[in-house]
């Protein structure tokens, strides 16, 4: 989903029927107010807002939502193309920052490179979602799993019986739904990321 | 000098040398050749006494010496020859020392003062002077028109740059205006041409009438941006005519509109419904309230002002129509109130201190003026303007 934000109804609607046309699911707010009020948090999508806007700049939105724990990623746009607002957006943490009129190709692209951001967002939030789920004990076989150690080996490190070893493995492909010690680590460090 | 020994030549040196004990000397005038001069000395053995005659006048070549002057001789503070005839008044003008280790003779040339000055002296510096102080004078008089001109161009560049100042501060504030108000057609309609490409590829023929119908609209808002700014771009004189001020000021405001709104600043005009005649130049009169409006933007965005608001009133006194612009905003201190018609002083960081003064210049050329008034509320500035004539329709 993409949230776009701008107090100007024509480039509103303008960036609406451009997105439209790739088949990208377009959601409108008319200022960071209406999009703080009605934005809705389980959705997680890429936000792009203009910068200059009454009342609340775009700015000021990224920074009260990245307060409240929403920390996708977000293209600011402006027809102030000022290199003291960029960099005072990058220094925000926005993930890109275009000037108006915008190009449809840099448009796309900006939207593409935050999608591979959300995603592998996604991916690490999931992958941490899962380590938790782990045992303290779990999380030490899965640690030494990763290490390349076989359950003899790691029965003899955490000095306990193969048999319990392997109990831990059975339990640990179970919450983290993959046998594969090359899944196993490669979840272990999405989640580090 | 000729030694005259013994044979008593010279009676008075006889005189002389009787009472003296013998190695001692004296001298005196000789009588018999008036200007010379006899040195007595007693000696033991032989006994009796030597006198020297010196003649005076062949001392020195006395015609070699200027007339008027004469030469003086001195011996161990005594004087042993002096001029004559005496010279009165006389004065040293130079003096040396003659003669051997233990017998320093002092020589002083002795001359009248009026020789030192002549007469043809006395004019040739009198007139040596006149010619310097009349050259000095004419020299400091060349230098101080050589400042004055330079003043005069320094002045006359510092009008030029004045102008110029100006018109660059216009030209960057228009340009920052025209970036402002067409970034946002020239996005739409970039986006919906584009989208408008989409759609024909696509095939999607009805998305493409609505992106058209919209690019349409957006080139209308570019234009009539543009229109606006051609106004300012354009070095058109001032040409006041007659114009009707609540039309002007609506025209005006379309402008401002905008970065009001971005702002979140009210902008508060009412038009009265009846017009309201005025000599003005529409150009001038749009920078005028321009320049107004938009530092009454800076102050109240900079900041925080509950209900911050800028309103615009028209009111008729003596035959004078009041546009008067007041913010809720700090409003302006009194020094810097006495200061701000001022060219170059400046409250603001990026500003240049040319906007208040170029708006009296604009209000003046129109047969107006500009006035700062106090106001509790914020900053309030008045703009008088010449009614057009009595066809003046009766106004609130």
């Amino acid at each position: 989903m993409i949230y776009l934000i701008d107090d100007d109804p024509s480039v509103r609607e303008a960036l609406h029927l451009l997105l439209q046309t790739y088949e990208l699911p377009v959601t409108c707010f008319e200022s960071p107010a209406d999009c703080l009020a009605h934005l809705d948090r389980s959705q997680p999508g890429i936000l792009i807002t203009d910068l200059r806007m009454p009342m609340m700049s775009g700015l000021q939105l990224h920074e009260q939502l990245m307060a409240q724990g929403v920390d996708w990623p977000t293209i600011v746009i402006t027809g102030h193309g000022d290199l003291h607002a960029c960099r005072r957006a990058f220094k925000a943490g926005v993930t890109d920052f275009l000037t108006k009129p915008i190009e449809e190709q840099t448009l796309l692209q900006a939207i593409e490179s935050a999608q591979n951001h959300l995603s592998q967002q996604a991916e690490r939030n999931e992958a941490r979602q899962s380590l938790r789920s782990l045992t303290e004990r779990e999380r030490e076989v899965l640690e030494l799993i990763t290490k390349g150690l076989g359950s003899k080996e790691i029965a003899a490190a955490l000095d306990i019986s193969v048999r319990t070893v392997d109990t831990h493995r059975a339990k640990l492909a179970e919450k983290l739904g993959t046998g594969s010690v090359a899944e196993q680590t490669r979840l272990l460090l999405t989640a580090a990321t | 000098a000729t030694p005259a020994t013994g044979s008593c030549q010279v009676p008075a040196a006889a005189q002389t040398a009787a009472p003296l004990q013998p190695g001692s000397s004296a001298s005196l005038p000789d009588e018999q050749h008036p200007g010379d001069y006899l040195f007595v000395k007693k000696v033991a053995s032989p006994a009796g006494w030597l006198c020297v005659r010196i003649h005076s006048a062949q001392l020195l070549d006395e015609k070699i010496l200027p007339a008027h002057s004469g030469l003086r001789i001195r011996l161990n503070g005594h004087t042993l020859l002096e001029p004559h005839p005496p010279l009165q008044p006389a004065r040293v003008f130079g003096q040396f020392t003659l003669a051997g280790y233990d017998q320093p003779l002092e020589v002083q040339l002795l001359t009248r003062p009026q020789n030192l000055l002549s007469w043809s002296m006395v004019l040739i510096s009198v007139l040596v002077s006149t010619l310097l102080v009349g050259a000095a004078n004419l020299i400091w008089k060349s230098r101080q028109q050589a400042r004055r001109h330079q003043q005069r161009a320094q002045l006359l560049a510092n009008e030029a740059q004045l102008a110029h100042a100006s018109r660059v501060n216009g030209m960057g504030e228009m340009a920052s205006g025209i970036a402002h108000e067409l970034a946002q057609p020239v996005t739409a309609l970039l986006s919906q041409s584009q989208a408008a490409l989409r759609a024909h590829e696509l095939g999607k023929s009805e998305l493409l009438a609505t992106a058209l119908q919209a690019n349409v609209r957006e080139a209308r808002r570019a234009g009539a941006i543009l229109e606006r700014m051609r106004g300012y771009i354009s070095n058109a004189p001032s040409q006041p005519q007659r114009l009707d001020l609540p039309q002007a000021v609506n025209q005006a405001l379309l402008l401002l509109d905008g970065p009001a709104r971005q702002a979140g600043i009210a902008l508060r005009w009412q038009a009265p419904m009846q017009p309201c005649w005025v000599w003005a130049d529409p150009v001038s009169l749009e920078q005028v309230l321009n320049n107004l409006v938009r530092n009454a933007l800076d102050a109240l965005s900079h900041t925080v002002t509950p209900d911050a608001n800028i309103e615009i009133t028209l009111h008729i006194e003596a035959k004078q129509a009041l546009l008067t612009v007041q913010d809720n905003g700090p409003g302006v201190d009194a020094a810097t109130a006495q200061r701000m018609f001022e060219p170059f002083f400046t409250t603001k960081t990026d500003g240049m201190g040319l906007g208040l003064p170029l708006c009296a210049t604009l209000m003046e050329r129109m047969g107006g003026n500009l006035e700062y008034v106090h106001s509790p509320r914020g900053a309030c500035f008045v703009m008088h303007l010449p009614l057009a004539s009595d066809e003046l329709t009766a106004h609130p």
